[in-house]
């Protein structure tokens, strides 16, 4: 045991790139250090710091003195005081064919479940949010989209009191908080509906002069739905769990693949999407029924908007927020 | 070309895909299942791997943060962007507020950044120092990209100029200083080479979409037809689209990327260390452009299992091409006494995706 192993290395001054050769050995648990030329004594040293291992890398000793030795060749097995952490990462970093499998078997299950844990996990912090600051999110986002891109409606007021009681009858016959709704003019938005988290709903003039008035009340229905189950709130949760995951995965690699890599998350979450629409219009198609309101209507308000879209709407592959129009009345 | 005689001494690189893949894979599963805690200490050992397996004039570069020291960073990043988060819900004057001190106070944060990077860094036993000041960092990082910006690229030379030359300027190996003094005519040729080369590819690209939409276009005299077909395959408008969007980035990325290269060799080729040193740099861009575009298509292919190898290729081409002369071989080098920094700033410009380096 007392048999001395010897390693040949750098050892440098203190803070200083002044250096000669030496060779360090080891006797049992100690440490001596001497000149590897020139007939130098033996002096046994303390160590300090011993850097841990990575593959194929010497480890820097730090001598008690502030004295540094850098061995040329990776230190032999035995040299270094055993610690476990160490020996398993060891372990864990060097490749065999089969160990490469496993991990990357386990990553792929990992990959699985990431598309089934994001949603899980960012569903289990959207219920730690509350409702108040839920509603004040929704609040702000409004507040500045009214400020920038929406007009005062030209809707006839008994035009809209007459929706808003349908809509409210709807809420009441369903047991859920009806949120406040508006009325707005906008030329980019067209005919469309808009549901902020917590609420309002806002829907478009144009809307209301397409469809009539079950159907958009059906479309308010669907907006309820969204706020129901916090889809806004949901959604930018996992948005941010995705991305959170990504920028784990490729670090900061400054090269494009940080960017194709994003690009994936952002298609991830499109399919999250899709999926919150699809709840909603089964969502809405039972408040409707509860409410004694003719079920057909959200189908129909559907086919109308697509209608009024025209072919260009019809378009709904893997880069749409909203499935096609087509599928969404089928599913219906 | 490497019958060519080249100055200098090339950085040597010894890493190998093999061995790197087993540390990356390691770094990948523990860094998920810790929720990414793992991650600090992956970045350890990711930067411990590269700098240590380079050689310049014949010994290697040293990284030696702590994984906790970089963790603890990372969460007061999180922490003070978690607070300013909070605060628009209590009073948005004061996220207002909030928000002109992280303008103020992100030169300030790279600074540190930089200062950390460097005195985790090292080369003989001696510390790189970063000797950055508060409105030199500013002026790089945000006045002289803003100025490049909106002089849609035509201050490019006299910025890029600017924030190389003050970046080379305020290193140190110990008390040693970097120093690079370049002329500014190189930088407008880099500029006109990149411009050139970029309509000189956006040409060819554009004449394919061409003949793509000419081949597959069902009929020309009637639009109407032509999009109900193009809408008749599910996926391919999005696809269309997507194809159409990279057909026009590419060569605009590429003229970047032919600027950003030309001014690293012009920068790094000036660059001396005191009396000891001088540096050269021959990336040539097309190539280096060439390994990323394909590094992409091959770690896509493999589903992120090249991902190692292709990093391996990148950085062995870098270090492959940049090379050390030593002037004075047995100059002894001294390590300077600045305090360690904290890796605050480290983090923060991991969270901001922004890296500063030559």
């Amino acid at each position: 045991m007392n048999r001395p192993v010897r390693v040949a290395g750098h050892l440098y001054l203190a803070g200083s790139s002044a250096r000669g050769y030496a060779v360090l050995a080891r006797r049992g648990g100690r440490f001596h250090i001497a000149p590897a030329s020139g007939g130098g004594a033996e002096r046994e040293v303390a160590i300090a710091h011993w850097e841990e291992p990575l593959a194929g890398l010497p480890q820097t000793l730090t001598l008690a003195d502030g004295r540094r030795f850098v061995p040329f060749q990776p230190l032999p097995p035995g040299f270094a005081p055993p610690r476990r952490l160490w020996r398993q990462f060891a372990w864990l970093e060097r490749m065999s064919p089969v160990k490469a499998l496993v991990l990357v078997a386990l990553l792929a299950l990992a990959a699985g479940a990431i598309r089934l844990a994001v949603p899980l996990a960012a569903d289990g912090v959207a219920a730690l949010v509350p409702a108040g600051v839920e509603r004040e999110i929704g609040r702000r986002a409004f507040a500045s989209l009214d400020r920038v891109a929406l007009a005062p409606t030209r809707i006839a007021a008994p035009r809209r009191a007459q929706i808003v009681a349908s809509a409210s009858e709807l809420a009441r016959r369903n047991g859920i908080p009806r949120p406040a709704i508006l009325f707005r003019r906008s030329s980019w938005l067209g005919a469309n509906a808009l549901a902020f988290p917590g609420g309002p709903v806002v829907v478009t003039d144009a809307l209301v002069e397409l469809l009539d008035r079950d159907e958009v009340v059906a479309v308010i229905a669907h907006e309820f739905a969204h706020i129901q189950a916090r889809h806004g709130l949901r959604q930018s949760l996992r948005i941010g769990g995705l991305l959170l995951l990504v920028s784990l995965v490729v670090a900061d690699d400054g090269s494009p693949i940080e960017e194709v890599a994003a690009l994936a998350a952002s298609l991830g979450h499109l399919g999250y999407s899709r999926a919150f629409e699809l709840q909603a219009d089964a969502a809405a198609a039972r408040y409707l029924a509860a409410a004694g309101l003719p079920p057909r209507a959200l189908a129909s308000a559907l086919a109308k908007l697509a209608a009024d879209c025209g072919p260009g709407c019809e378009d709904a592959g893997w880069l749409s927020t909203h499935p096609s129009p087509a599928s969404r009345i089928e599913a219906l | 070309m490497g019958e060519r005689e080249q100055a200098g001494q090339a950085i040597r690189f010894t890493g190998r895909a093999g061995e790197y893949y087993g540390i990356w894979l390691a770094n990948l599963v523990l860094s998920i299942l810790t929720l990414g805690v793992f991650s600090a200490w992956a970045k350890v050992r990711r930067k411990r791997y590269f700098l240590g397996h380079s050689f310049v004039l014949g010994d290697r570069l040293g990284y030696h943060a702590r994984g906790g020291t970089i963790l603890k960073g990372r969460l007061a990043v999180a922490a003070a962007l978690l607070a300013y988060g909070a605060l628009g819900y209590v009073d948005p004057l004061a996220q207002a507020l909030a928000s002109l001190a992280f303008v103020a106070a992100w030169p300030w944060v790279l600074n540190r950044a930089l200062a950390f990077d460097a005195r985790m860094t090292s080369w003989r036993n001696v510390r790189f120092v970063w000797h950055g000041r508060y409105w030199g960092v500013m002026a790089i990082a945000v006045l002289w990209p803003l100025a490049a910006l909106l002089s849609l690229g035509l201050l490019a030379p006299v910025a890029g100029r600017a924030m190389r030359e003050y970046l080379a300027n305020h290193y140190a190996l110990g008390r040693t200083r970097f120093a690079a003094t370049t002329p500014l005519a190189p930088y407008w040729g880099a500029l006109l080479v990149a411009i050139l080369t970029a309509f000189l590819f956006a040409g060819p690209f554009l004449a394919v979409v061409a003949a793509i939409v000419f081949a597959l276009w069902p009929d020309f005299n009637d639009l109407e037809a032509s999009f109900q077909w193009l809408e008749s395959v599910p996926g391919l408008s999005d696809a269309a689209g997507l194809a159409a969007a990279f057909l026009l980035l590419f060569p605009i990325w590429l003229g970047l990327l032919i600027f950003r290269i030309r001014a690293r060799n012009i920068v790094v080729s000036a660059l001396v260390l005191g009396d000891a040193a001088r540096f050269h740099s021959r990336l040539q861009p097309l190539v280096y452009g060439w390994i990323l575009v394909s590094n992409l298509a091959l770690v896509l292919a493999t589903a992120l299992q090249l991902y190692p190898w292709a990093q391996i290729r990148r950085w062995r081409y870098q270090a492959r091409r940049t090379a050390v002369t030593a002037l004075a071989p047995a100059a002894i080098f001294t390590d300077s006494a600045a305090a360690p920094g904290t890796a605050l700033g480290d983090a923060a410009s991991d969270i901001g995706g922004i890296e500063i380096g030559l």
